[in-house]
């Protein structure tokens, strides 16, 4: 019979959620580090640099919201009676 | 534990033994070698003995497994039961068959964490070329068994996304997150274990023997957790890339 280490759901989602921390800033690396050594092979320095690195932004914001779509978005968030009203009066003004 | 910053006793030890055997195979290949004294770094060296304590611990004992199970064999039955229980959550039932490899790489991670805590040993995974390694081992095997489950075309596809026509711009974006993937699973492995290593040390100069205790608690714990956020992570990987296509709308 299988068995798991740390039974409940919250456990996994805890261990899930705290990975989407690092994704932004490990893609952002990589796409760097891909624009930076193609333009040292090309001879293109600085454009492939700059394509690599907003691309690598993009996959970041991608991965992370990839990841949080799994949580669903705001509607699936259970807010109990009377506290929506919060959200928008608590906003500073612009 | 003490010893972090200059060389453990044990990693002295073993390179008496094994470095120059290692160092002269090493010269007959032609690889130049700087110390032939102290071939073996001390991550390393303590990696290749948690490698052994492991094979020994499990390898030895799986080769004459019985009907009745004696207490350890049992025990050992719990751990291998906790990561299939695991994957089976994961990927399904069809993601037994890589529960060998899932289980290997989180023992070793495991073992690797928690070896810290003994006296006279250091934690690989503090060391960013051990957690590097184990996450390109996770990078390579995913990638294959994807190919080798949907076909190097059909996995490919799988990178262009739903639209055509956004294709080269999806393609480059999927390559990135692929590749961050390890990136982000060594860092966090390397991160954790550095920081709880250096906490511990810090505590032990601060007073030592007793201060540290509480921190050596959580770092049971901690290592526990890293171990299974890998293994976690892996499965996820594997069952993204193993998944058919109904997965995209």
């Amino acid at each position: 019979m299988p068995l798991k280490l740390f039974p409940g759901e919250g456990f996994r989602k805890v261990a899930e959620l705290s990975s989407l921390a690092l994704m932004l800033p490990s893609s952002i690396a990589v796409g760097l580090f891909f624009g930076y050594f193609l333009d040292k092979w090309l001879g293109t320095h600085p454009w492939l640099l700059l394509i690599f690195l907003l691309l690598g932004i993009a996959s970041g914001l991608m991965s992370l919201l990839r990841g949080l779509s799994k949580y669903g978005g705001p509607d699936s968030i259970e807010q109990p009676e009377g506290t929506e009203t919060d959200v928008p009066e608590n906003r500073p003004a612009d | 534990m003490e010893a972090l910053a200059h060389s453990l006793f044990t990693v002295e030890l073993f390179n008496k033994l094994f470095s120059k055997p290692a160092a002269a195979l090493l010269k007959l290949f032609g690889i130049p070698v700087a110390d032939p004294n102290h071939l073996f770094p001390d991550y390393l060296a303590v990696c290749i003995l948690v490698s052994i304590l492991i094979v020994l611990l499990f390898g030895l004992t799986s080769r004459r497994f019985k009907t009745i199970p004696s207490r350890y064999q049992s025990f050992l039955e719990t751990i291998i039961n906790i990561f299939e229980g695991q994957v089976v959550d994961i990927i399904g039932e069809e993601g037994k068959k890589y529960v060998p490899m899932i289980a290997t790489i989180g023992l070793f991670v495991l073992f690797n964490n928690l070896i810290g805590l003994v006296p006279g040993f250091m934690s690989p995974t503090s060391n960013l070329n051990v957690t590097l390694g184990c996450a390109l081992t996770v990078f390579v095997y995913y990638h294959w068994q994807g190919i080798k489950t949907q076909g190097l075309l059909k996995y490919l596809k799988h990178f262009m996304g739903p639209i055509p026509l956004l294709a080269p711009l999806l393609i480059p974006i999927e390559i990135i997150s692929h590749f961050s993937r390890p990136i982000s699973l060594s860092i966090r492995l390397f991160g954790n274990i550095f920081a709880e290593e250096l906490l511990i040390l810090t505590m032990i100069s601060i007073l030592p023997y007793f201060l540290p205790l509480p921190f050596m608690a959580i770092a049971i714990f901690t290592a526990l957790i890293q171990a299974f956020v890998f293994v976690l992570l892996s499965c996820i990987y594997i069952s993204g890339a193993v998944a058919h296509e109904e997965e995209h709308e």
